[in-house]
C-alpha cells in the first residue's frame, strides 16, 4: 500500500517550535504526526559493540547488529577485523566505519570482507550524495544517520541537509557528542526530536540512542515523535556519562509499553526479529 | 476521554477540588499531555510570574546504622556492621563550611535509627551547630527518626519536637513517608519504623509547634496507583487541618542493591505522578522536581508537568546513590536548566522565601561536578564525642570495652 504523503512543517514553523516553551503543545503535534506516519509500533535494536582490536565477544541471542567501533591502524587491519567478526556473527549484520571515511572502492572491499552496513553517517559532516551512492552501489547500507555535535543555531540547516539526502529509513537527531559539563537539556532534546518528526516526514523513523540518552529520556522521547530505540546493549549492564544503564530487553519492552506503544525488536536492516 | 476525565479537567480549570474517584481516574486514564497541561495551569495559578526556585543546601546523613531494616533501602547498615558510621561533630562542621562556601545556608540532616545516638546527641549537635553558625538552618530528622527518638527517650512526639526546637531544629524534612498506606508499609518492612498515622502525627505536632515541613512520596515498590492517590489524599487532609507543608516531593523507588530488588518506575510514570500530584494536592504551594532520581533531563521536563521548584543543589547525597542513582547538578547546571525551560531562576530557603539571584552570578563559586559522600571509602573512624553518651547496642558496648 502506498504511504500517504504528508508534508513537513515549514522552516518558519519549525523555528517557532524550537523556540517555544510550550513543550506539551510541541509534543502533541509531533506525537500526532508520528501516529499518522508510523502507527503505534516502536522498534528497538540490540547492538553488540566490538572494539577495533582484541577478542570478539560472544554474540547474544536477539542481537540485531554487531558494530565495530573505532579505527583500526590501517585499512588492511580494518578489513581483517571485519572478516574476523563476520566469521563469528552467525548471520547477524556486521557494521563498521563512518560514511565520511569510506570511499566507494573501500566500501566494496568492506562488503567482500563480510560487512553488511556502514556503522554510521553523521549528517553534520556535510555528506554529499555521491558518497552515499558509492556506498550503496557497493552493496552496503547505512546503519544509522546521526548528528555528531549539538549546534542549536544549525539544527534546521542540518535537517534541511537530511531532507536533501532523500528518503532515509531512520534518523537520530540528538547529538552523539555530549559535553559532560554542560549537556543538552531535556527541553532541548525532546523539542529537537519533535521538530525532526514534524520537519522530516520523508524520514521513516526518528531514532533515539537508548544507551547514550538513558531509558528515561528515551522513553519520554517516544511521546515526542520518536519511534525507534537504537543502541540497546546486547548485553545487560554498562554505564555512561549520564548515569547507570540497566538495559535489559525486559526493561526496554516495559518502557515502550508504558508509553502505550508496541515493542518490535529489529535488526540493523529494520527487519523485525521474531519474538522467541 | 471519559466523562469523568472531562469533568475533572473542567473542575481543575475552574479551581475546584478533585474527588478521590476523580483523582484515581485522572491518574490512571487521563492522557499525559492533558495532565501536563492542567498541571501547568495550576502551577501558573500558584506561581504566576514563571519563577522556578531551588535551594542550595547539603544532604548529610549523620549515620547509616539503622535498626529499621526497610527492604527498599540500600543505604542502611545493621548495628555492629563494619561499614557502619557516625559522623563526628567536627566532620559535620566541615561540611557546613563547604556548604556556606558554595552559597548554601542549610543542612538537610537525616540518618539511620541508631540505638547508640540518644536524644541528647542530637540536642548537643544542634546546639553546637547554632553556636558556631547562628543563622545556618537545620532541616532535620524525618518523622520516623522523631518516632525513633520518642521510643528511645520515652517522651511524647510533641515532647521530642519541643526539645529539638529548643536546641536549634528549624524545620522537618518529609522523608520516610514512602506510601502512607499501612498495607504497603508492612510489605516494605517499614511499618514498625513509623505507621502511616505516626508519620502524619509527627507532622501534625510539628506544624502545631510552628515548624514548616515538606512531604514526600516514594512510589513504585509494591504500591498500587490507588494507594498513591490515597497517600496524596491523606497529605491533602492534613494540610487542610494544619497547613504546615511547604512542598511535596515525589520520587520513584531506586532498586539497585536493595533487599526488595525489582525495577524502577519509568520516566513517563514519574511525569504522570508529578502532574497528578499537582492536581490532587491543591493546597500544597510547591512541587519539587526530583532530578536526583530522574536525572537532569527529566528533572527539567518536570517544570512542564507541574513542578515549580528544582529542589536542592544538594552538594552531597548518599541514600539514593546507594540504590543506583548517581546524577549531579550544581547551581550553574540547575539554573541553566530552569532558564532553558523559560523560567526565571531564583534561590530560596526552606520556607520558599526568595533569597535572590543565583550565587554564581554574584561571586566566583567553584563548579561541583560530582556529589560529595558522607565519608571517604575506608574511613572507619569513630568520633570521640560518642563516648559522652551511653552505649545501648551490644556491639557498641563491646567496642568500647575493647578500647
Amino acid at each position: 500500500m502506498e504511504r500517504e504523503v504528508i508534508a513537513g512543517v515549514t522552516r518558519a514553523d519549525a523555528e517557532r517550535l524550537l523556540e517555544t516553551k510550550d513543550l506539551i503543545a510541541v509534543g502533541v503535534q509531533a506525537d500526532d504526526r508520528r501516529r499518522q506516519l508510523r502507527g503505534d509500533n516502536v522498534t528497538f535494536l540490540r547492538v553488540l559493540d566490538v572494539p577495533a582490536e582484541g577478542p570478539v565477544p560472544a554474540v547474544a541471542p536477539d542481537t540485531g547488529e554487531i558494530r565495530i567501533l573505532g579505527l583500526a591502524p590501517d585499512s588492511e587491519s580494518a578489513l581483517a577485523r571485519i572478516r574476523e567478526v563476520a566469521a563469528r556473527a552467525g548471520g547477524v549484520p556486521v557494521s563498521a566505519g563512518a560514511l565520511h571515511e569510506i570511499s566507494g572502492a573501500f566500501a566494496k572491499r568492506m562488503k567482500a570482507a563480510g560487512a553488511a552496513l556502514v556503522a554510521e553517517a553523521a549528517v553534520d559532516r556535510r555528506l554529499d550524495r555521491s558518497a552515499i551512492d558509492d556506498v550503496r552501489a557497493a552493496g552496503l547500507d547505512v546503519a544509522r544517520w546521526v548528528v555528531q555535535s549539538y549546534t542549536p543555531l544549525a539544527t534546521l540547516d542540518l535537517f534541511e541537509h537530511v531532507r536533501a539526502l532523500g528518503p532515509l529509513r531512520s534518523f537520530a537527531p540528538l547529538p552523539r557528542a555530549i559535553d559532560p559539563v554542560s549537556p543538552t537539556t531535556g527541553y532541548e532534546d525532546v523539542k529537537v526530536v519533535a521538530v525532526a518528526r514534524l520537519f522530516l516526514p520523508e524520514v521513516a523513523s526518528i531514532s533515539v540512542d537508548w544507551s547514550l540518552y538513558g531509558p528515561k529520556l528515551a522513553q519520554v522521547a517516544l511521546t515526542f515523535g520518536a519511534d525507534d530505540l537504537d543502541g540497546v546493549p546486547a548485553e545487560s549492564g554498562g554505564a555512561s556519562l549520564l548515569g547507570p544503564r540497566r538495559a535489559t530487553i525486559e526493561e526496554v519492552r516495559r518502557n515502550i509499553r508504558a508509553a502505550s506503544r508496541t515493542p518490535v525488536m529489529r535488526d540493523a536492516r529494520f527487519e523485525a526479529i521474531p519474538e522467541p | 476521554m471519559t466523562s469523568i476525565i472531562a469533568r475533572a479537567a473542567a473542575k481543575v480549570r475552574d479551581g475546584e477540588r478533585l474527588t478521590p474517584a476523580e483523582s484515581v481516574e485522572m491518574y490512571l486514564h487521563a492522557p499525559l499531555p492533558l495532565l501536563g497541561e492542567l498541571a501547568d495551569v495550576v502551577r501558573e495559578r500558584k506561581h504566576p510570574r514563571r519563577v522556578a526556585t531551588y535551594i542550595i543546601d547539603r544532604n548529610v546523613n549523620y549515620t547509616n546504622v539503622c535498626v529499621a531494616r526497610c527492604s527498599f533501602c540500600a543505604f542502611y547498615r545493621p548495628v555492629g556492621s563494619s561499614d557502619g558510621y557516625v559522623l563526628g561533630f567536627d566532620e559535620i562542621f566541615r561540611k557546613i563550611d563547604e556548604t556556606i562556601e558554595l552559597g548554601g545556608g542549610q543542612l538537610l540532616l537525616q540518618g539511620g535509627h541508631n540505638p547508640d545516638l540518644p536524644l541528647e546527641w542530637y540536642e548537643d549537635l544542634f546546639r553546637a551547630v547554632k553556636a558556631r553558625y547562628p543563622s545556618f538552618r537545620l532541616h532535620a530528622l524525618s518523622p520516623p527518626e522523631i518516632i525513633h527518638l520518642t521510643r528511645m527517650s520515652r517522651l511524647s512526639i510533641a515532647g521530642v519536637i519541643e526539645r529539638l526546637i529548643a536546641s536549634g531544629l528549624d524545620s522537618i524534612p518529609g522523608g520516610g513517608a514512602e506510601i502512607l498506606v499501612d498495607r504497603v508499609r508492612k510489605a516494605l518492612n517499614c511499618y514498625n519504623k513509623a505507621t502511616s498515622d505516626e508519620w502524619l502525627e509527627v507532622m501534625r505536632q510539628a506544624h502545631r509547634a510552628g515548624l514548616r515541613t515538606t512531604a514526600t512520596m516514594m512510589y513504585g515498590t509494591v504500591d498500587t496507583p490507588d494507594e498513591r492517590i490515597e497517600h496524596m489524599l491523606r497529605l491533602r487532609a492534613l494540610q487542610d487541618e494544619v497547613g504546615g507543608f511547604t512542598a511535596f516531593i515525589a520520587w520513584s523507588y531506586q532498586p539497585e542493591h536493595t533487599e526488595l530488588g525489582g525495577v524502577q518506575a519509568t520516566g513517563l510514570e514519574y511525569l504522570r505522578t508529578l502532574a497528578t500530584a499537582r492536581l490532587v494536592l491543591d493546597n500544597f504551594p510547591n512541587l519539587q522536581a526530583s532530578w536526583v532520581t530522574q536525572g537532569g533531563k527529566v528533572g527539567q521536563l518536570s517544570l512542564a508537568y507541574g513542578a515549580n521548584d528544582m529542589g536542592s543543589v544538594m552538594i552531597e547525597e548518599n541514600v539514593v546513590r546507594a540504590a543506583g542513582a548517581a546524577y549531579c547538578m550544581d547551581e550553574v547546571e540547575i539554573v541553566r536548566n530552569i532558564e532553558d525551560a523559560g523560567f526565571t531562576a531564583r534561590r530560596r530557603n526552606m520556607h520558599y522565601e526568595i533569597l535572590g539571584e543565583p550565587i554564581f552570578r554574584q561571586k566566583e563559586v567553584r563548579r561541583m561536578l560530582n556529589l560529595a559522600v558522607a565519608r571517604e571509602e575506608g574511613d572507619g573512624s569513630v568520633p570521640a564525642e560518642l563516648a559522652n553518651y551511653p552505649a545501648r547496642s551490644a556491639s557498641e558496648k563491646r567496642r568500647r570495652a575493647l578500647q
